[in-house]
């Protein structure tokens, strides 16, 4: 697990130190920094793991070079990686248990088979064996997709939710009664859903379906908008290799009374995989202990701050009174969240 | 010598007067019918308003909470009252014939007094509305069981909602009728904290 996150000189934040919970959520005022910060985890999980994207995750860092930064990646001596572009940007995780000394290693030569080979690496290497980002658009998650070979590990194609019925698939295939047991939470929450069906539009690709209890069959281009999404999220837990899960705005195209299941689902799967949220929903707060929360804000003269909501002002007076959620919101401005920060009045 | 200070918390402009609205447009001027109330039947001077909030400006999005929103409104009201470092939250709430509203409030009262013992309570509700604490100071009886005293109170020459004159039917009054159990609550409350707050801070009592 990632229990400390510092990041500087990328995107839009100066210089940060973040402390991380297995479930974490980042609140605070647009463009104050929410998503760099889950781009800053995805962007060094995979350029270093996935051999495949260290390409792509260059040519990220090139764009940042191309305004006056370069990049270079490197190890600490003490259990920290660091990705580091010559002076800048640097982002910086600390891991749960440090490792001993860790030899640096030779710039090129990031990717998992490597880290693994040296002992005191293997840590850092599980650690971030996969950083997944989703940000689920409905289109995405209803359209017709190609099957996931016996070869390739269960996971969505983009971080949109390309693939959710290859990933259901390869659940049916591989894990049985994992997909039952998805099955049946989705029972519980939709009455009016017996199944959950994939279908085979033609010999080459698979979409979802269900089947209503009166035994309509409804294809994805008919299903609403809350199921997609909540079968998106319970296929989560399932997801290979996972270390490390970014989401993007659960609470979209969910009712409020879904946002806690969902919110249940993510504390389930965060006792094994660790989840980064940002975002914009009270009642995606209240799910969570004010310990898992913390306020990103940025301003011209300060830069990005992240402060935990359990360390603002009269935290503890204002707990007694307002769940997360409520007490964000409450003392929420909207620009600098000032009354939160500061402990002033309410605005 | 300095003033204690107090936090209203009311509905709108009747009960908060020119300290209704948002915080940033709050402003002495023009008293409600609880500072008038407390000026005229508790202390006139020795204290001042120090903020105010309306009910519906307390959050409440916790579908878990079990505690009931009346509740949390009083609960909300004395957090933004010890943020505003007053001594004192002032607030009435009207029942609009809810019985249920009643006890939430004086559940409301005593998980704030429990929460926040340092800042003392002078609220409860107005039996069914403001508008029969009016009638109750002008001798009229049986306020509590009108649905609709607000028709009464223009009767007596008290347009709707006319602030101004709500306030003058206060600073002219004597003692409310005698069945106007609700406001005499409310009052002895207010007699039993806030002479001595004001007190404290060096101010003699008139």
């Amino acid at each position: 697990m990632i229990e400390r996150l510092d990041i500087e000189n990328y995107g839009c934040i100066r210089k940060a130190s973040i402390g991380l919970t297995p479930l974490h959520a980042f609140i605070g005022p647009n463009d104050s920094g929410k998503s760099t910060i889950l781009h800053a985890v995805q962007l060094i999980g995979t350029s270093l793991v996935n051999p495949d994207t260290a390409r792509a995750a260059e040519l990220a860092l090139q764009k940042s070079a191309e305004r006056g930064m370069s990049a270079v990646t490197a190890f600490s001596a003490d259990g920290y990686m660091r990705r580091q572009t010559g002076a800048q940007p640097i982002i910086e995780m600390a891991f749960g248990t440090p490792s001993a000394k860790v030899t640096p290693l030779t710039h090129g030569s990031y990717n998992a088979r490597h880290l693994a080979s040296v002992p005191s690496h293997r840590s850092i290497a599980h650690a971030l064996a996969g950083a997944h980002l989703v940000r689920f658009e409905p289109d995405k998650l209803r359209s017709p997709t190609r099957l996931l070979s016996d070869f390739e590990p269960v996971g969505f194609f983009d971080e949109k939710g390309e693939g959710l019925a290859a990933v259901y698939d390869a659940l049916v295939n591989r894990d049985v009664q994992s997909f039952l047991k998805i099955t049946e939470a989705v029972k519980k929450l939709f009455p009016h859903v017996k199944s959950v069906r994939l279908k085979n539009p033609d010999h080459q690709t698979k979409a979802m379906a269900i089947e209503l209890a009166n035994g309509e069959e409804i294809s994805a281009e008919l299903m609403s908008e809350g199921l997609l999404y909540y079968l998106a999220f319970a296929v989560l837990p399932y997801i290979q290799p996972s270390a490390v899960i970014l989401v993007e705005e659960p609470e979209n195209g969910l009712h409020p009374a879904r946002i806690a299941e969902v919110m249940d689902t993510l504390r389930e799967t965060s006792k094994a995989t660790q989840i980064l949220i940002a975002t914009h929903s009270p009642l995606v707060v209240n799910e969570m202990k004010p310990e898992e929360v913390s306020v990103v804000t940025r301003t011209v003269a300060a830069g990005t701050k992240v402060t935990r909501l359990s360390d603002t002002p009269n935290f503890a007076d204002r707990a007694k009174v307002y769940a997360p959620g409520e007490l964000w919101i409450s003392y929420a401005n909207g620009s600098d969240e000032a009354p939160l920060l500061d402990g002033t009045a309410r605005p | 010598m300095t003033e204690a200070s107090l936090f209203f918390a009311g509905e709108g402009r009747c009960e908060l007067g020119s300290f209704s609205g948002h915080p940033a447009y709050q402003a002495p001027g023009e008293p409600g019918v609880l500072e008038a109330l407390i000026r005229r039947h508790i202390q006139a001077t020795g204290w001042r308003i120090a903020g105010a909030v309306e009910w519906k400006n307390i959050r409440k999005l916790n579908p878990k909470n079990k505690a009931s929103p009346e509740a949390r409104n009083v609960l909300g009201a004395v957090l933004d009252a010890r943020e505003s470092a007053c001594a004192a939250l002032v607030f009435s709430r009207d029942t609009d014939g809810d019985e249920l509203r009643a006890i939430a409030i004086q559940d409301g009262i005593a998980m704030a007094e429990s929460l926040f013992p340092e800042v003392k309570i002078v609220g409860g509700v107005a039996r069914q509305k403001l508008e029969a604490w009016l009638l109750a100071l002008l001798k009229v009886r049986r306020t509590e069981s009108m649905t609709s005293p607000e028709k009464e109170l223009e009767l007596k020459g008290v347009p709707l909602k006319s602030v101004r004159k709500m306030v003058e039917v206060v600073e002219l009054s004597g003692a409310p009728a005698d069945d106007a159990r609700s406001l005499i609550e409310w009052l002895e409350r207010a007699s039993r904290f806030i002479p001595p707050l004001c007190a404290a801070t060096g101010v003699e009592s008139q």
